[in-house]
Parts: C-alpha cells; sequence; structure tokens
C-alpha cells in the first residue's frame, strides 16, 4: 500500500474524511435509527392484526441508509483502503472503449442496468409462501451483509486488476484447478438462469393473446428503433426511445382489443410453442447485428425499469396496503408449500437470491464496471449502492405478493397438478390448505385483468403483476387495472428477453473464447460459422432445460427455481471465496470476517440445500428419492399423480435425473473452488501475505467527489486538490 | 427551478443513453484541432465497437 505519508493529506485519504461528527449529522443519523427501529419493532410485534407495507418498506429504507453511510464507509476505507491517490485503470488506460472514465451517476445507471432484471422480482413473490417476515428480513440482512458487500469488494478487486474478470482473478489469485472449475460453472450457471427466466415468460405469456401480442411488438418496435438510430437519425437515443416507449405502450393498450378476434385466437398460445418461439428468438437476437436488435431493447428496458421502480414506490406509499398473509406462514417449518417443496431453512435464502445476495452480479462487478469507475471511492456508491437498490426493488415485489389475499396467491401458484388448473379444483385445493376462495371469486378476479383464468399462473410474474395492478389500481383509481396487470406483465417479459438476449450473447462469446485456445480460428467473433454454432449450443442448452421446466409434470418453477437460486448462490460462494482469499494474500486478516462471515452463510444454506436436494429421501424436496418413487412406479407399471400416463411418468424420471446431476455438479465446482482457495489462504497465512497480481499504483490526476452529493467539507478538499494539480501542471507545461 | 431540473434530467438521461458522445467527440476534435468525423460515420463505429463486446445483463 502506499507509504507516502509525508505529501499533503489529499482528499482520499481516510484520516481526512474521518472528522468530528457535527451536530446536525448526529440528530438526522439518530432519527433515521429510530424510524429503523420502530418499523422493526412493528414487524417482530405484530401478529394476527394487520400491518401496513409501509412498516416493510421504511424497515428496509432506514436499514439501508444506516448500512450505506457507516458499513460501507467502514469497507471502503478500513478493509479494501480505497486510495483517491490511485489512478483506476479507466484512467490508466481509457481508450474510448471499454476503458473510459464515467461520471459516478451515469455509472451507477448503467451498473443498475446491469445488475437487477425479473430476478428481484421473481424470487420474492415466490418466498412469499413462507409468510412476509423471513422474507424481509433476508433481504434486508442479507443486502447490507453479504450481497452488496460482494458486489463492492469484487468490484474493488477486478478495479485493482485492470478490470480482469471473476474467472481470470480465480486462475491467476487461487489456481488453475480454481480457475477451471469456476469457467465451468460460471457457464453452466448462465445457462441454468437464461432456462429459468425463460421459464418465467412462457409461464406468464401461456394462453394470453393480449400478452403475446404486446411482448411479440417489442420486436419490431425494437428493429425500427435500430434502423432509426444506425440509418434515418444517427445516435438521437432520447427520441427513438420516446416513440419506443409511446409505441409499447400502445402496444399494451392494442393488446386489450385482440382478445376473442380472429387474430387474438392466433396469439393464444400452449407453453411448448413459446418454447420454440423463444428458441428461435434467442438465436436470432444472439447472430444479428446489436445495433438491429439488442441495444434499442435495452434502451426501452432500462427506460422501463426505471420508470416502474419509480412508480412502484409512489404508489406503495399512496396505497398504503395492508400485508394480507401471516407474518410465518405454517410452511416455514413444515416445509411442505405448494410453491416449492423445503422449510425456511435453507430456502428462503435460495428461493430469494437476486435483492439479497447474487453471485451472478460477480460477473458485472468484474470485467465491465470496474474499467469505468473514475475514482476508487467510488466502489462505495456504485458497488454496494446499486445493490441496495436492487433490493429495495425486491422489497417492493415482495410487497406487492404479500398485499394479497393468500387463497389467491396459492391458486396462482400451486402447480397445475395440483389445482387441475380449473377454479373449481384451485378452490378445493386452496381450502384443504385452510384458506377459502370460491370458484366464482377466483374467475372474478382473472376477470378484472381481463385473462382467462389465474389458477396455477406459476413463475411469479403473473402474480407480481397481479399485486401491482391492484396497488396501481388503489393508488391511481381510473378502472385500469387489467392495463397495470398487462403493463407489468409486459415490463417483467421485457427484462427477461433483453437478459436472454444478452446473456445468450455472453454465453456464445464465452464459448468462443474457450474453444478458440485450441482451435484459433473459432474464436472470430466475426467469422459466421463459429458465431452460428456458438449461438446454436447455448440456445440449444437453456432450451433444452427450458423445455424440461415447461413438459414438467410436478410443475416447471417448483422444480427448476430451486436449481437456479442454488446455482446464482453457489456463483456467489465462488465469488466471495475469492474475496476472502484475496483479503488474506493482502494480509488484512483483521478484516477477514466481512466477506468471511457471508461466504460462510452461504456455504451452510447451498451446501445444505444442495444436500437435500441430492440425499433427501422425502420425494418432494429430493431429485433422486423424486427418481427412484417414479421409476419404481413406472416398473410396477402404475401412474402416480400428478403424471397421468406412462409418458408423463418417464418425463418425470428424466427430469429429476437431470435436475439431481445438475445440482450435484455445481456444488462440486463450488467446493472445489474452494479447497483450492482453502490451500492458497493456509500457505498466505504462514507466510504473513502473498504478492497477488495488484497493479502497481500510479498517480491519478482527476479529481471527482466519491458520493452522490459531494459535502460541503468534500468540496474544499476537491477544490484545493484540483488547485494543486493544476499548480503541478502549470510547469511543466511550459517546459 | 424547474428548468434547472429538466436539463440536470436530460443531462443525466444523454449521458447514461450514450447520446451525448457525438458531442463529447466534437469538442475533444475541437480542442485538439482535428476535424471531427460526421454523426453517422461515429454512430456506426460506436456500435460496431459495441458489437464485439459482451453486454453483460443480469438476471
Amino acid at each position: 500500500m502506499t507509504t507516502d505519508t509525508a505529501r499533503a493529506v489529499p482528499p482520499s485519504d481516510p484520516a481526512s474524511r474521518r472528522r468530528r461528527p457535527t451536530a446536525k449529522g448526529v440528530v438526522v443519523w439518530t432519527l433515521v435509527a429510530l424510524v429503523g427501529a420502530t418499523c422493526w419493532t412493528v414487524l417482530a410485534l405484530s401478529r394476527g392484526e394487520t400491518v401496513s407495507a409501509l412498516w416493510i418498506l421504511f424497515a428496509a429504507l432506514s436499514s439501508y441508509a444506516i448500512a450505506y453511510r457507516f458499513y460501507s464507509t467502514f469497507i471502503a476505507d478500513r478493509v479494501l483502503r480505497v486510495d483517491d491517490r490511485r489512478a483506476t485503470p479507466a484512467e490508466r488506460l481509457e481508450n474510448g472503449r471499454d476503458f473510459e472514465v464515467t461520471d459516478r451517476r451515469v455509472l451507477f445507471g448503467h451498473h443498475f442496468a446491469a445488475i437487477a432484471g425479473a430476478g428481484p422480482l421473481v424470487g420474492p413473490v415466490l418466498a412469499a409462501q413462507m409468510g412476509y417476515l423471513p422474507g424481509t428480513v433476508w433481504i434486508i440482512v442479507g443486502v447490507i451483509a453479504a450481497g452488496a458487500v460482494q458486489d463492492m469488494v469484487v468490484l474493488f478487486f477486478s478495479m485493482r486488476r485492470n478490470g480482469q474478470s471473476l474467472g481470470q482473478m480465480i486462475r491467476a489469485e487461487i489456481g488453475v484447478v480454481g480457475g477451471v472449475a469456476a469457467l465451468v460453472a460460471v457457464f453452466a450457471i448462465m445457462i441454468i438462469i437464461l432456462a429459468v427466466l425463460a421459464l418465467i415468460v412462457v409461464n406468464a405469456l401461456a394462453e394470453s393473446p393480449w400478452g403475446v401480442f404486446s411482448i411479440a411488438l417489442t420486436i419490431p418496435i425494437a428493429l425500427f428503433m435500430g434502423v432509426y438510430l444506425r440509418v434515418i437519425r444517427p445516435g438521437r437515443v432520447l427520441e427513438a426511445s420516446a416513440i419506443g416507449v409511446v409505441a409499447l405502450l400502445a402496444a399494451i393498450i392494442g393488446g386489450g382489443m385482440v382478445d376473442g378476434t380472429a387474430l387474438g385466437e392466433a396469439l393464444t398460445l400452449d407453453k411448448t410453442t413459446l418454447v420454440i418461439a423463444l428458441v428461435v428468438y434467442g438465436f436470432v437476437a444472439s447472430v444479428l447485428p446489436v445495433w438491429l436488435l439488442l441495444t434499442p431493447r435495452d434502451y426501452l428496458s432500462t427506460f422501463m425499469k426505471i420508470g416502474v421502480i419509480a412508480l412502484l414506490a409512489v404508489g406503495l406509499v399512496i396505497a398504503m396496503p395492508v400485508l394480507q398473509n401471516d407474518a410465518v406462514s405454517s410452511f416455514a417449518l413444515a416445509g411442505t408449500g405448494p410453491v416449492f417443496a423445503g422449510s425456511l431453512f435453507p430456502f428462503v435464502f435460495i428461493t430469494i437470491a437476486c435483492g439479497a445476495l447474487s453471485g451472478f452480479h460477480a460477473l458485472i462487478s468484474s470485467g465491465t464496471t470496474p474499467k469505468m469507475v473514475a475514482k476508487e471511492s467510488q466502489v462505495r456508491v456504485i458497488g454496494y449502492g446499486g445493490m441496495l437498490m436492487e433490493s429495495f426493488v425486491a422489497i417492493s415485489a415482495l410487497i406487492a405478493a404479500c398485499i394479497l389475499d393468500p387463497a389467491l396467491y396459492f391458486s396462482m401458484n400451486a402447480p397445475a397438478g395440483a389445482t387441475g388448473g380449473t377454479v373449481e379444483g384451485a378452490s378445493a385445493f386452496v381450502a384443504n390448505l385452510g384458506f377459502s376462495i370460491t370458484p366464482a371469486e377466483l374467475q372474478a378476479a382473472a376477470d378484472t385483468i381481463e385473462e382467462a383464468t389465474l389458477v396455477s399462473r406459476t413463475g411469479g410474474a403473473p402474480t407480481l403483476a397481479y399485486g401491482i395492478s391492484e396497488i396501481f389500481q388503489t393508488a391511481f383509481g381510473g378502472g385500469l387495472q387489467a392495463f397495470w396487470y398487462h403493463f407489468a406483465i409486459m415490463f417483467e417479459a421485457l427484462f427477461i428477453l433483453t437478459a436472454v438476449d444478452a446473456g445468450t450473447r455472453v454465453g456464445r462469446f464465452m464459448l468462443q473464447d474457450t474453444v478458440g485456445n485450441v482451435w484459433k480460428r473459432f474464436g472470430d467473433l466475426t467469422w459466421w460459422p463459429a458465431s452460428w454454432a456458438a449461438s446454436a449450443v447455448v440456445v440449444g442448452a437453456w432450451g433444452y432445460i427450458l423445455y424440461i421446466g415447461v413438459t414438467d409434470p410436478l410443475g416447471g418453477i417448483n422444480q427448476l427455481f430451486p436449481l437456479f437460486g442454488i446455482a446464482n448462490q453457489l456463483l456467489a460462494a465462488i465469488a466471495l471465496t475469492l474475496c476472502t482469499t484475496l483479503l488474506v494474500k493482502h494480509g488484512r486478516l483483521r478484516w477477514v470476517w466481512v466477506t468471511g462471515v457471508p461466504l460462510a452463510w452461504v456455504l451452510v444454506i447451498t451446501m445444505t440445500a444442495s444436500f437435500q436436494k441430492v440425499f433427501s429421501g422425502d420425494p418432494k424436496v429430493g431429485y433422486f428419492a423424486q427418481r427412484s418413487q417414479y421409476a419404481d412406479a413406472l416398473a410396477r407399471g402404475e401412474v402416480l399423480a400428478p403424471a397421468t400416463d406412462q409418458a408423463a411418468m418417464a418425463q418425470v424420471v428424466t427430469n429429476s435425473t437431470v435436475n439431481g446431476v445438475l445440482q450435484s455438479v455445481f456444488a462440486v465446482l463450488a467446493l472445489v473452488v474452494v479447497a483450492n482457495a482453502a490451500v492458497v489462504c493456509v500457505r498466505a497465512v504462514r507466510a504473513g501475505g502473498l504478492p497477488t497480481t495488484e497493479v502497481p499504483a500510479e498517480p491519478s490526476r482527476i479529481v471527482e467527489p466519491s458520493g452522490f452529493f459531494p459535502t460541503a467539507h468534500e468540496r474544499e478538499l476537491l477544490d484545493a486538490e484540483r488547485a494543486r494539480l493544476a499548480a503541478e501542471r502549470a510547469p511543466s507545461g511550459q517546459q | 427551478m424547474i428548468r434547472r431540473w429538466g436539463a440536470a434530467v436530460r443531462w443525466y438521461l444523454r449521458a447514461l443513453t450514450g447520446e451525448d458522445r457525438y458531442d463529447r467527440h466534437v469538442a475533444a476534435c475541437a480542442a485538439d484541432g482535428r476535424v471531427p468525423m460526421t454523426r453517422r460515420a461515429f454512430e456506426r463505429h460506436r456500435t460496431d465497437v459495441a458489437a464485439a463486446h459482451a453486454h453483460e445483463r443480469c438476471c
């Protein structure tokens, strides 16, 4: 680290930033703490009475504020020792392409748009089966202690290594074995994530002509924007986006009119047809030039993302909805919930990944974002702050699910095998769970949003959309509930399709890069046979798992979502392993708990969950127990519900085998990385630290504030630093 | 006040979407005394560069 203590104290030096607290600061932060403590107390003590959703909202906001102000500052100054006197790779290597000094607020927007998609919207909705409290606690505590820490620390370490990717860092800092395991794990996990995201879209669009119509129109809208930006008026992104957003809203309104027409009938698609459509779309999107489809689609998705999040926050405050489900439901301990099997521990922590702790973020925090950071201290606002924002999205989604009548919630989220797919079946099924809703009420709920049915619309997206439509209806009125429902479905599908496009391309690049090591020509991104072949492999892989999910008689979401969550958390375990190893190698043993404790926690939850999914004797939880149950029955010529024939039985056997094998492979890969890292850590502790691949410090010549809003004190220091740099530059400029 | 906020929002959105890149290119060229590219050529070059990079989007 920098030993240059003789120099005048520059603005980034932690000692100069840490100053006596002002009276105003003490009062404000005491108030924030009191609000937070009050909200948490209400949430902890309220049982069997009506609880407003705003308690959750404000518990979250005040906790985020305190964690950001104090904990993230502590990590930046004491644990990572960010140093604004060091030039970032964006400054040293600026090339106008990937390395580019970017305004912190703009980079925050880029980073947030890259990390937040449909994940934080879906996981909390499914986890609402356990009640509102487990999800709330995990989302808030998880993000503060684990998720935001991971994003910020990975961003910092990658920034100190010229923006190396997670895989490169693991290879260089842990070893080749860990590096290869991590590479395979990243690729496989990405395939699972794409498949599950696509499954959510399929479930949301199946038998919904309104949804299919408006989503299908996003393709020509994006194509038009692409041509507009390339040919008609190059670079006028705001114009093109405004046209796109208006067209998008028109597409949602137009969708309401196709129902009952011949077009509407043609667009009433079953799940298998939608799978084929998505696979073809994914392939085409991956090989088309990015300017034509991917870039404009991404603009639309980003604007919708910002707009909806802002609207939802406003809507919640105006509507002030009341939570309808229990704080902790009876399924939390029994583990017999219909949405996903397994008890609260570990499955709440698996189901809610994005929003609390998401390993996938480590891929974005290494690679793209670190090459654009202007000053080292900004990793706090971008890494930690960006993840807090995603967590806020997750909390909003959780609220939207918890304000629904539990009877409706379970009717929508129980697999078709349980409800029979009919309102009568659903009504009888939820009565067994101890809730009551009549078939007529279920039908009426579907009618308000102009959908044929709400029964067994699994996947989370329809439930969230219904919750949002209720909130907006209460907040803004106007009898527009059907519009709001399809608006919400549209933006979820838009996020997911953007992630599917982009993910397929990333997978294609990874594959071409890896094969390119042995067959050079295949690595050429512009050689079409290679890019088509690689795209086909990636699309084929996620398409196959998607197909498995869609045709699963037991319900694809409750079979595959745990796999998705565990995969994402295992990636987090890998990323946190890297962070912890680096802290050890840098000799920061004293602070190793900052990433070590989240790592231990995520290993406990993922390994417990993996163990149960692989070895549990309960066929509802364990994939292999399920496999033998169905294989044995099949051998005896029996048919077990919810399968209806021999083919469905055989399908269950295949699916549970595939899921079980994938699950085992992921867990083993993560353990290989951890074991490899443990060896390195022991060596580093014995040696009192080890050299790392950190790039040597070079002095920085730019001055930027660290946070969103520079404080008055910071402004003074910045002005002084600017003057110093100008003075330094002036004499050398004359020579 | 409203005008100031409007200008701030416009600045932010232009920066976020990269619409301001061309203006910055023109400014940089003016400072160095170079002739800037046409907007069409500039944007085409920019999107072609972007195509060679993976574009990561999370779940």
